[in-house]
């Protein structure tokens, strides 16, 4: 049984979050495909003028001029959907998200009676409700474009779960305008007097896939219950954040820098424990107007130490306009994958190797000097009343 | 160079670094200024200033002579300390046996993580010990520490080989500093600084002995003029900072 959560107006509910001010104006959020920029999301006012998903950008303000655009920050709703997923680890270990205008999580619950997959639903759709930032339903099926399907064709705040004898008699009553296809294919579906994925499903396979392409292949094969993709298992991403939140709102930039500075340490320093490298830096202001701003940047070499990490986190505060005090700050690392040594990084590694030093020379040093003897210089804890006694001789090269 | 030639060649730097990185190219201006320090300080300012580099020149022999309880070896330490503070390792080879772990790292401030000690049998190893530390992929500060040891009639083979060592440290993340019984003309060829220490008065504080000053001669130095004579104070309970 494949349980899919279906929030539709998951990156809307966000920005709205960050930008109290645009509450009650239509906002849409765009994403940039080529020099094309066109809408993923937009909110229920801006659906109200006619702008829809998909849309360019010149013919939304051609729709509704007073729309605000709001930035694409990807890599903070990647952060927040993984972060969800990991909580819903608790139902199952396959998981798969897919953030579109929207978003979609998919667990894998295995073989389950229909009453225990129900009970299963409820308790997850009350967990989403509680936990996401925006309303969201929960439909369930054996396949996992049904279960999706079945989630977008239900309420918000409301379960669906399919029985497998049932699946077929509930995708005939889908409209096929429904499904996101090439406008070629709507238009041939109309020519051929096709309305409900029932009646596509009724011709012969070959046939629809002469006359109909891939698309309604597809649409056929899921109608007849070929929908076996698996979900894949869930690995919670690798990411560092650290935030501060401040009782009086800072205003100075050298303060903030300096914090900064402090937060790059930190997160420097867990970098180096787990000897990992960043790709990605995102940084969050909160103000004191309940707005909030962030930045974020790809890296074109991955960070580890503390100046670089400092630098960049310079570089996107100076990107940022901030109009009022700060009470919040926070700075995520994403995108963390173990270093791979690189030529131009060699002296850079040099300069402060993180290896263990004593061990890396004695190792070293040993093959050929086995006879010499190489001393580690300890200090114990409790130190002695006699001075010459306050540290300890230990032979390194003996194991 | 006419000013469209250097906007060319400002062009190609920015798009060589841009595809591969800050270190792809530089300018010669540019690694001068932004480049890891030249030197490593001493701790004693009056002396790093006098030295003309800001302290002992990197990749280079340093060797350092003088009398017993002249201050050679509180100057090393705090060499070593200091150059831990960079971020450095040091090794310590100690043919002489006198090596006072107490001192070096409560007084002088040395990381005992970041510090390897070596008891060499002879000069010859010792030698060859630091070939191979040379060899690690660390940046540091090797000591041999001579101070106690009859150089004797092998002062020609460590002439030579100390050139040899000369050579590789050029190639090297690596800095030696050489602790010499007397000075030796003959050793000083193979060093690009060489300084000469020389106890000059001890230091009293109300009748009790505090310390001492000692005149250190910059005998050799490939970088600045040479013949200069700096005095510095060494105090027995001074804290490292």
């Amino acid at each position: 049984m494949i349980i899919a959560v279906s929030l539709p107006d998951f990156l809307i509910s966000l920005e709205e979050g960050n930008h109290p001010e645009t509450k009650d104006r239509p906002m849409v959020i765009y994403e940039l495909k080529g020099t094309r920029r066109t809408v993923i999301a937009l909110s229920l006012e801006a659906k109200q003028r006619g702008i829809s998903v998909g849309m360019s950008k010149t013919r939304a303000y051609g729709l509704c001029p007073e729309v605000v655009e709001v930035e694409n920050h990807s890599a903070y709703y990647r952060h927040l959907a993984d972060a969800l997923c990991t909580e819903l680890l608790v139902y199952s270990d396959r998981i798969e998200r897919e953030i579109i205008s929207g978003l979609t999580i998919w667990l894998d619950l295995g073989k389950r009676t229909h009453t225990d997959s129900l009970k299963l639903a409820s308790s997850i759709l009350e967990f989403c409700c509680h936990h996401a930032p925006t309303v969201c339903s929960v439909g369930g099926a054996t396949g996992r474009s049904t279960a999706r399907i079945t989630a977008l064709m239900t309420r918000t705040g409301h379960h669906q779960i399919l029985s497998p004898d049932c699946e077929q008699r509930f995708l005939s009553r889908v409209a096929i305008a429904q499904f996101q296809a090439t406008k070629r294919f709507h238009e041939q579906c109309e020519r051929f007097g096709l309305t409900y994925l029932s009646d596509l499903g009724a011709l012969p396979y070959s046939a629809v896939k002469t006359r109909l392409g891939d698309e309604g292949a597809h649409l056929h094969r899921l109608y007849h219950g070929f929908d076996r993709t698996t979900i894949e298992q869930f690995s919670v991403p690798l990411c560092e954040s650290v935030s501060r939140v401040f009782d009086l709102p800072i205003e100075d930039k050298t303060i903030l820098l300096r914090l900064l500075f402090v937060l790059a340490e930190e997160l420097s320093a867990r970098l180096k424990t787990k000897s990992l490298v960043t790709n990605e830096v995102t940084l969050r202001l909160a103000c004191d107007d309940k707005s909030s701003v962030l930045a974020t940047r790809t890296l074109r070499t991955p960070l580890q130490q503390t100046k670089a990490l400092a630098e960049e986190l310079e570089r996107l505060l100076s990107q940022l306009i901030v109009t009022s005090g700060i009470v919040s700050l926070s700075v995520l690392l994403d995108r963390l994958t173990p270093p791979t040594p690189h030529q131009l990084d060699f002296f850079d590694n040099l300069f402060g190797a993180s290896q263990p030093f004593i061990e890396t020379a004695v190792e070293h040093l040993a093959v050929r000097h086995e006879a010499t003897p190489l001393v580690r210089i300890g200090v114990p804890t409790e130190r002695s009343l006699l001075p010459e006694r306050n540290c300890i001789f230990t032979p390194a090269n003996v194991a | 160079m006419d000013t469209l030639k250097v906007e060319r060649l400002e062009q190609v730097t920015l798009t060589i670094q841009k595809k591969f990185g800050q270190q792809g190219i530089q300018t010669g201006r540019a690694i001068q200024t932004t480049n890891t320090p030249r030197s490593i300080a001493t701790g004693y300012i009056l002396l790093d200033e006098a030295l003309g580099i800001g302290g002992l020149p990197r990749h280079d022999v340093t060797l350092i002579d003088g009398n017993p309880t002249a201050g050679m070896t509180t100057l090393v330490y705090r060499t070593i300390a200091s150059a831990q503070k960079q971020g450095m390792v040091g090794v310590y080879l100690d043919l002489s046996r006198t090596f006072d772990a107490d001192y070096a790292l409560h007084q002088c401030g040395i990381d005992p993580d970041r510090f390897l000690l070596i008891y060499p049998s002879d000069i010859a190893d010792g030698i060859a010990i630091v070939r191979d530390v040379l060899l690690l992929s660390y940046t540091g500060v090797v000591i041999l520490d001579m101070a106690f040891e009859p150089v004797g009639s092998t002062y020609l083979e460590l002439q030579t080989s100390l050139s040899r060592l000369a050579v590789s440290l050029k190639r090297s993340s690596w800095t030696l500093i050489g602790l010499l019984p007397q000075s030796n003309r003959w050793l000083s060829l193979s060093s690009s600084l060489h300084l000469t220490i020389t106890r000059s008065a001890w230091q009293y504080a109300k009748n009790t002995l505090v310390g001492f000053h000692s005149t250190v001669l910059v005998k050799k130095n490939s970088r600045h003029p040479i013949g200069k004579l700096i005095t510095i104070s060494f105090l027995f309970e001074e804290e490292f900072s």
